[in-house]
């Protein structure tokens, strides 16, 4: 039985003993080895391929029947079944309406294989809970049983129980069961596999970046796809249930930010379901429109490399298999780019058609080959990120890197293209992503970057210090004082491109930049950033330091130690922080103390760190968009030239 | 003991080796205390300082850590210049990454130009010591290759286990102060260097957000 689940449950002293006594365990062991602290997923256990969950029996049962039988096998074997999830009697279940038969049938039909139907909220909660049983994996991959497990929040269901299911709200007014707000709540959970408990909202990412999608590909036309898009427009209430305490209501607040921020924003449609018919309530739709079916993973495995070979790498098969666009982006109606992946094509080529691209793509692969380098940083790419814990992704990001250095043998694979390819495969397919880098490489002067002697490099940095000295003279006196030559933060910045210092989520934003305007926008972008930290420059008094402030922006999970205590403290100020300045401070106050994070603790800190970039990067982003109307194309080109000579 | 403020020194620490060997991880153990779970390729060269105190003056050691690609050493003009001692790490699991360890150094030398070829302070680290299967490289062949190569000496670390990481870098920093006792650049004093420059706006900046230096210890 998983610990947390246990938490939760309980009043809030019992759960401090517990948590101490948490603490004092974590403390035993090795220090700072966090995956050790947390029992994340041991090598052994790595979720199977997909191929094995296509052809394994183990994973066709737990299907869910409108009868219950099955359901009720499963619980024999399952004990973590809740207790108090409502049965789900046939006298309750309305009939079938004809509307969603129709729309769907055809759909669900032609899918054997019957993806499941649900959604991961709580991706990141699955680095701080301890694995699972064995019949998690089975949850990874194939067919699963609904409502698994009530604590923690898990729902899926899966395509093809879906034709037989009914759809709760039909019968609402005449049937007694559906009064109550709760067990319509439950209800709909349990069929269209939504998160509706409250409690688990408020650990939805920003910006549900954590969604898996898993999209099987069938000849659909667009008419489809609307009807599609029309019956997976889901609704959830999520300030239903009174708070407990204080604990809750701060979630619960954060939540309703999330919402109002989430339904503002172009990622999420707003819209009033079929569900709801009362006209006060708060209803907001996700639209899950592209991704079609999704699964929830509760405890996703860890992608772990040793265990990633290089000739166990599946081909690529194109749209035909499984395509898993990561992004929030407003969805494309096409399957293999969201609109800013489909913008960046347009920007590119004015002729863009997938499966030209697509077969071209293929016959580089022919000649597969395996680079040792290649394997080595598969690993570390942005470790962080959910979507690439995944084999199916590694497995990606590996083949579009081999095709690089087959493509263009002299220049190979260098260490940086993996982050490049890493943010643009979020938002594009493959073969897509191939070729927007290929694209990158020979006519936005990218190859020379990389190419050996890294002249691009060397350009751009002399580019820099140019503008810098231009726009920034204080900051370019100091730098003079300090002894620190633009060099050394810019082989950095050019080779990696920005991708390892801007945050994942805003680096979409950058590259639409980048393709409209070229190397004047990644110039702007430096000035920006070089503004946004010009009195912590200036203040700096020696060159280390200097160059510490410069790294600040990155992102810096990792890097800070935080204690519990202290930071309770200090929240208050932290929520409203908008000077970047004060986290290091916090870092030395909490210096000589151990580091004692438990793992909800880290969670919160997590989300407050979010916030606090978003702040910053905002800003940051406004800085450069005013360096873009500043620094002309007229003078960059002076600058340009002058370099050249 | 005597501890002016002025006596800081600056050393620059260049930590070179092939990729994936682990000198980032080993850096950030000494300098953090912690291991790295989720870290990148070092893109370039990533920089970080750490203060020591060895043999009663404060050490402030820039440690530049290198990106291991054979693409970047052209980049080594810029960074191994002024270093005042350099660690070369191999993996121990990894015997091609101990077979170039001859290249490390010549590169090093050609690019870093440093003034006394044949004395230069080398550390060679043998990383990863905890992976033993039996196939790590062995100590005795490690010892032949350094004493082959003018007597530089050997140790073996392990950043994952925190097995004499801090030991490994005390004495890279022993080696560079020895190195060049007389060239050794204090740290020049603040107030005259900043009479150089003519710039009211900004000391008046750090005058009004200058702190007192408080004491670090480790």
């Amino acid at each position: 039985m998983n610990t947390r689940t246990h938490i939760e449950g309980t009043d809030q002293t019992s759960k401090r003993i517990i948590q101490g006594h948490r603490r004092r365990c974590l403390k035993k062991r090795n220090n700072g080895d966090f995956i050790k602290q947390n029992k994340i997923q041991p090598v052994s256990r790595i979720r199977p391929t997909d191929r094995d969950v296509q052809f394994h029996p183990k994973y066709k049962e737990g299907v869910v029947t409108p009868d219950g039988v099955r359901r009720k096998k499963r619980r024999e074997n399952d004990m973590n079944i809740s207790q108090d999830s409502p049965p789900l009697d046939s006298k309750v279940v309305p009939t079938f309406t004809p509307n969603l038969r129709a729309s769907n049938s055809t759909l669900y039909t032609s899918n054997v294989r019957g993806a499941m139907t649900s959604i991961l909220y709580n991706g990141d909660q699955a680095a701080f809970t301890s694995p699972m049983d064995s019949n998690n994996s089975t949850a990874l991959n194939g067919r699963r049983l609904g409502t698994r497990n009530k604590d923690r929040g898990y729902a899926s269901v899966t395509n093809d129980s879906l034709n037989d299911r009914v759809d709760p709200s039909e019968n609402y007014e005449e049937n007694p069961y559906f009064k109550t707000p709760d067990a319509m709540r439950r209800l709909k959970r349990k069929h269209f596999g939504v998160p509706t408990n409250p409690k688990y909202m408020s650990l939805i990412p920003n910006k549900m970046r954590d969604i898996e999608e898993d999209i099987d590909v069938h000849e659909m036309n667009d008419s489809d796809n609307q009807k599609d898009r029309k019956v997976r427009e889901y609704s959830f209430s999520p300030t239903k249930t009174p708070s407990k305490n204080g604990r809750d209501e701060l979630n619960r607040r954060r939540h309703n930010n999330f919402l109002k921020n989430k339904i503002n924003s172009s990622n999420y449609s707003v819209a009033r379901s079929h569900f709801d018919r009362e006209p006060s309530k708060l209803i907001s739709t996700v639209n899950y429109s592209r991704l079609g079916k999704y699964r929830v993973v509760q405890n996703p495995k860890r992608y772990h490399i040793s265990n990633f070979k290089m000739e166990d790498q599946p081909n690529y098969d194109g749209v035909d298999s499984k395509i898993i666009l990561w992004c929030t982006c407003k969805a494309d109606h096409k399957k293999y780019f969201c609109q800013t992946g489909r913008s960046w094509t347009e920007i590119v080529s004015h002729d863009f058609r997938y499966l030209k691209w697509k077969d071209a793509y293929e016959n580089i692969l022919i000649g597969q080959k395996q680079c040792k380098q290649i394997s080595r940083d598969i690993e570390r790419t942005f470790q962080k990120h959910y979507a690439f814990r995944h084999t199916s992704m590694v497995h990606r990001l590996s083949r579009v890197l081999n095709a690089i250095s087959l493509y263009d043998p002299k220049l190979g694979y260098v260490q940086g293209m993996n982050f490049l390819v890493g943010a643009f495969l979020l938002h594009c397919e493959e073969c897509i992503t191939f070729w927007l880098v290929i694209e990158l490489f020979e006519s936005y002067e990218m190859r020379e970057v990389y190419e050996d002697g890294l002249i691009g490099m060397y350009r751009h940095s002399a580019i820099c210090e140019n503008l810098i000295e231009e726009y920034l003279p204080e900051v370019w006196d100091h730098f003079k004082i300090v002894d620190i030559r633009v060099e050394m933060f810019m082989s950095d910045w050019a080779i990696s491109f920005l991708c390892s210092y801007i945050p994942l989520s805003r680096l979409d934003e950058f590259f639409t930049y980048f393709f409209k305007y070229s190397w004047r926008s990644f110039h702007c972008m430096v000035l920006a950033i070089l503004e946004y930290l010009k009195f912590e420059i200036v203040k700096s008094d020696d060159m280390p330091s200097c160059m510490n402030t410069i790294k600040m922006l990155k992102e810096h999970r990792n890097s800070f130690k935080f204690d519990r205590s202290s930071f309770r403290k200090k929240k208050p100020e932290m929520h409203g922080m908008k000077h970047c300045m004060d986290l290091p401070k916090l870092r030395f106050e909490n210096k000589k103390k151990k580091d004692t994070l438990t793992l909800s603790f880290r969670k919160e800190m997590e989300e407050v760190e979010q916030q606090i970039s978003h702040e910053k990067w905002d800003e940051v982003f406004d800085l450069f968009r005013k360096y873009l109307r500043k620094v002309t194309k007229e003078k960059y080109k002076e600058v340009y030239a002058k370099v050249q000579v | 003991m005597e501890k002016k403020k002025n006596k800081k020194v600056f050393l620059k620490v260049v930590i070179i080796g092939d990729s994936g060997v682990g000198k980032t991880s080993l850096i950030h153990r000494y300098t953090s205390t912690r291991f790295l779970q989720d870290f990148k390729p070092t893109i370039g060269a990533e920089f970080s300082n750490k203060e020591v105190v060895i043999n009663g003056k404060t050490v402030v050691a820039q440690i530049w850590d290198t990106a291991g690609q054979e693409r970047y050493q052209s980049l080594g003009i810029s960074f191994y210049r002024g270093a005042d001692c350099c660690g070369i790490v191999f993996d121990r699991s990894d015997h091609s990454s101990f077979e170039n360890l001859d290249t490390w150094k010549n590169a090093f030398l050609k690019h870093g130009a440093p003034k006394e070829e044949g004395t230069f302070p080398f550390l060679v680290i043998g990383n990863k010591s905890d992976l033993d299967d039996g196939s790590l490289v062995k100590e005795r062949d490690a010892q032949q290759w350094c004493a082959d190569n003018g007597n530089l000496e050997y140790i073996e670390t392990s950043a994952k286990d925190n097995t004499s990481v801090e030991e490994a870098f005390t004495k890279l920093i022993e080696k560079g102060m020895e190195r060049e006792k007389v060239n050794l650049v204090e740290l020049p004093d603040r107030m005259s260097q900043k009479n150089k420059t003519v710039n009211l706006q900004r000391d008046v900046a750090k005058d009004v957000n200058r702190k007192p230096q408080k004491k670090k210890c480790c």
